[in-house]
């Protein structure tokens, strides 16, 4: 009986949903200080910036995005009479020196120190923006405004070709004039997160051959966390946002530049060393969603990074995805979150926790993205979608509501409903 | 290894939307005014009894060749699931087995037996079987079993298949099924012989019963015979367990309807794989028990005023409950089965379910294959109205029969008088029902 009621306010949320988004991109581009305030880390928040002292010479930035040949995008930052400096990264200001921030459609994601970067952006157009950030986290500015580049790129499709480069067999090494070796320290930062620093000697970092021939001596990194892949690494410096409590292995590995192993003696080349997380550390992330940051979906995934707390989450998955013919994640009117957690099922519609069914209008483009602590299979009658989720990929379901009547969402393996949809 | 379960409570895609409460209100209103007011007061004399004989309409020549078409078409199909389910694709949804068993079988035939009689006489493969293992090993003892606790049996692991078993679905496990029951029904045939099939295949008993309310039957010469509606269920052979089984067919319809809901989820968690099996079972069995409880206290009620024992009353008033099930049936399964009909002719085309490298059908017998079920072929809005007169014609004929009983073996007023807590507990079951199908 109250369905119809229902059906109004979530179309109402939508509507409010629209407008926010509109709002968001548009300060975005405008107003760099406006972004931050849905900063991913804590650390931000300082709406005023650091004006670049005269005498100094002014930095200038320069960024450019590619396609990865293999998986994922490479972002190029250029950056002239700037210093990066990440063992000062959170503490005093000091001139000319500091690291990166990146924007993704606006929203600030992560903190990076290396020149070239690693990215898995979602399907579809994404503005990339980097800003030169000071130690103390606040913007380099002149005359207010913040100092930025800005780039552009269309992510197609993903054909999600299940990159498991790790089973290809190593490079042996020992033939080479000079061995490669990694070391590996994380630190922990002053102000939130860890950082990692990891020094190579006799490799060359590459991004810009990355997923393409291998060259001896010449490749990148894969930082490990608890032995799932949490990044691609083209410098030696990274920033860990968070990490739960606890003991956790952290190692970087050498790869080729077709992501292969170096190995030496048939041993991967690699550094590992254990960071200790206090409950307290543990509690300081910034992020909403907490938990998994760091623990990467197993394979690429800066996007984990990159998701940050906008409560929605449709989009950002860096997980499996069925979107049905003609749509895209971002075309989603209604977006229904489901969280699986100890076989307890979350549902959110557009941010807000229901209990029972979900009613939904006939015709409207619904996102239902799965959160879940088993690797499962979402199961969309009716419509017969199914989707993978596993505790590091969500999985992503896109479609119409076109099918008229009450339809099951619910866990393929196990049976367990994840909720009705009611269309009418 | 993890079967895959698309879902739990065996097939289908959609189920409808929860009815308005006042179409609700109409469907009891109207069951139970009409039926009652109506029959007190015109349904004067016996009627069904006299009216099952009915009149021979022809057909003795066709029918033996339509059956043998028929027998060996559903013969084939019983085959072809068999091996589909054991070498098909193990999806539900893709392989022919679930819906043909859980849609085919047991909606579609009862559905139609309510119209064209019993056609599982017919269709039936372990009659089919039956005909040969007699022919190995005669044996035409009609009452070998004399009781339908067997049938019970079968359809209560039917049930347990269908809502319980955490893989129900899988059309592996549902071959095994098959091959199991296969065995079962050649050893009881050469065990008991022909009264197996007549009283212990579940399926067969439970639809021989539905095929009762149907106005067209098979004379005992042959031919096609017409007769009253529902004028059938007077010649009924109700033995012991034949309630029960009736019961746990009303009971397992209820109950599906009941188990998807999330007040069922609500009420005992959310439970997954073998965790879900106890409360499912437990649930069905609570939901016999009452509607077993209810149609007892009606009887015991019918018992004080007619000086029948409780157990004979409930015995003679059991076919009354037939069109209930019927209806329950219908106004569940409507949608699943305008949906899911689509399906099966799709499938029959490719009955395994395979795709070659490039996706498409493996097979394509019949050209059907890879199509879609178009889910606007029935408004909503009429599906409601089926949903919502299965309810309400099935009451009504339930008490037109209970009355029609009464009035055979008693006065006209002791008969209207035993039947008022019948006509209570009608009501019960009917906005019970109702609700329970459809979630308020």
């Amino acid at each position: 009986m109250n369905y119809p009621f229902l059906g109004h306010k979530i179309a109402a949320g939508v509507v409010v949903a629209l407008i926010a988004a509109a709002c968001g991109s548009s300060t975005a581009t405008s107003d760099t200080s406006a972004a931050d305030t849905t900063p991913s880390e804590q650390e931000s928040s300082e709406s005023s910036g650091t004006e670049v002292t005269s005498e100094l010479p002014i930095p200038t930035i320069a960024v450019s995005i590619e396609p990865d040949a293999k998986a994922g995008q490479n972002l190029t930052v250029e950056v002239t009479d700037f210093t990066i400096s990440p063992e000062a990264a959170s503490t005093e200001t000091v001139d000319g020196e500091g690291h990166f921030h990146l924007y993704v459609d606006g929203e600030r994601t992560m903190r990076f120190y290396n020149e070239s970067l690693h990215l898995n952006l979602d399907p579809g157009s994404h503005e990339i923006m980097v800003e030169l950030s000071s130690n103390d986290h606040s913007a380099w500015t002149i005359d207010g405004e913040p100092i930025v580049a800005t780039a552009s790129i269309d992510v197609e499709t993903s054909d999600d070709s299940g990159h498991n480069h790790s089973d290809t067999e190593g490079y042996d090494v020992a033939g080479f004039e000079s061995i490669p070796s990694v070391e590996v320290m994380v630190v922990k930062d002053p102000k939130s997160g860890w950082n990692v620093h990891a020094p190579v000697e006799n490799f060359a970092l590459s991004a810009e051959n990355a997923s393409g021939d291998p060259v001896d001596g010449e490749g990148h990194l894969h930082l490990m966390v608890d032995g799932d892949k949490a990044a691609r690494l083209y410098g030696s410096w990274w920033h860990i946002p968070n990490l739960d409590e606890g003991e956790h292995d952290i190692s970087v590995e050498l790869r080729g530049n077709d992501h292969a192993p170096l190995t030496l003696e048939g041993e991967m080349i690699s550094a590992s060393t254990s960071v200790s997380v206090s409950a307290d550390e543990a509690a300081e992330k910034g992020h909403h969603h907490g938990d998994d940051e760091h623990s990467s979906d197993g394979d690429e995934s800066t996007a984990d990074a990159m998701k940050d707390g906008d409560g929605h989450g449709h989009g950002e998955s860096s997980g499996s995805e069925a979107v049905e013919d003609g749509l895209k994640a971002t075309d989603a009117e209604v977006a229904i979150e489901f969280t699986v957690s100890d076989g307890d099922i979350e549902a959110k519609v557009d941010g807000e926790v229901v209990d029972g069914a979900i009613d939904l209008e006939t015709g409207a483009v619904v996102s239902i993205q799965t959160t879940s602590d088993v690797a499962d299979q979402v199961h969309l009658h009716g419509h017969d979608i199914l989707v993978d989720v596993a505790p590091d990929a969500d999985g992503l379901i896109v479609f119409t509501a076109d099918i008229p009547g009450s339809l099951e969402v619910e866990m393929e393996g196990s049976g367990t409903l994840l909720a009705n949809l009611r269309v009418s | 290894m993890d079967i895959p379960n698309i879902i739990a409570h065996g097939i289908g895609s959609r189920t409808a939307l929860p009815l308005p409460l006042w179409q609700l209100a109409w469907a009891a209103i109207a069951a139970l005014g009409v039926s009652f007011l109506g029959l007190s007061v015109l349904w004067k004399r016996p009627v069904l009894a006299s009216a099952a004989d009915g009149r021979s309409v022809g057909g003795g020549k066709l029918i033996p060749v339509f059956s043998a078409i028929a027998r060996t078409a559903s013969t084939v199909l019983f085959v072809v699931c068999i091996m589909s389910g054991l070498f098909g694709e193990d999806q539900a949804l893709q392989n022919i087995t679930p819906v043909t068993i859980y849609v085919m079988v047991w909606v579609a035939v009862p559905f139609l037996s309510a119209f064209v009689g019993n056609i599982w006489g017919i269709l039936s493969p372990f009659e089919t079987i039956g005909l040969l293992v007699r022919k190995v090993r005669p044996n035409d003892d009609a009452e070998a079993v004399s009781h339908h606790w067997f049938a019970v049996a079968t359809i209560f692991a039917f049930l347990f298949l269908e809502l319980a078993h955490p893989s129900g679905s899988s059309p592996r496990v549902l071959a095994y099924a098959m091959i199991i029951y296969t065995l079962i029904t050649i050893v009881g045939l050469a065990t008991f012989g022909a009264s197996w099939l007549r009283n212990a295949e579940g399926f067969a008993v439970l639809f021989r019963l539905i095929g009762a309310m149907s106005p067209l039957f098979r004379t005992d010469s042959g031919s096609l015979g017409l007769r009253m509606p529902l004028s059938g269920l007077s010649q009924v052979d109700v033995r012991p367990a034949t309630v029960v089984l009736i019961l746990l067919a009303l009971g397992g319809t209820s109950f599906d309807g009941f188990s998807e809901s999330e007040d069922f989820i609500d009420l005992v968690g959310q439970q997954t794989g073998w965790s879900g099996v106890s409360p499912t079972v437990v649930g069905l069995l609570i939901t016999v028990a009452i509607a077993y409880g209810l149609y007892w206290l009606g009887s015991k009620f019918t018992s004080n005023v007619t000086g029948l024992s409780v157990g004979e009353a409930m015995n003679v008033f059991a076919p009354s409950l037939v069109p209930i099930v019927w209806g329950y049936l219908l106004a569940h399964y409507a949608l699943l089965l305008i949906d899911e009909t689509q399906r099966f002719w799709y499938l029959l085309s490719n009955p395994l379910g395979t795709v070659d490298d490039a996706g498409n059908p493996a097979m394509n017998i019949f050209g059907a294959a890879g199509g879609t079920i178009d889910f606007g072929l029935v408004d909503l809005g009429v599906v409601a109205w089926i949903q919502t007169i299965g309810i309400v014609i099935g009451h009504m004929a339930g008490v037109m029969v209970a009355h029609d009983i009464g009035i055979s073996r008693f006065g006209r007023l002791e008969a209207i008088r035993s039947q008022y807590a019948m006509l209570f507990v009608m009501m019960i079951y009917s906005v019970g029902g109702l609700a329970l199908l459809f979630n308020g």
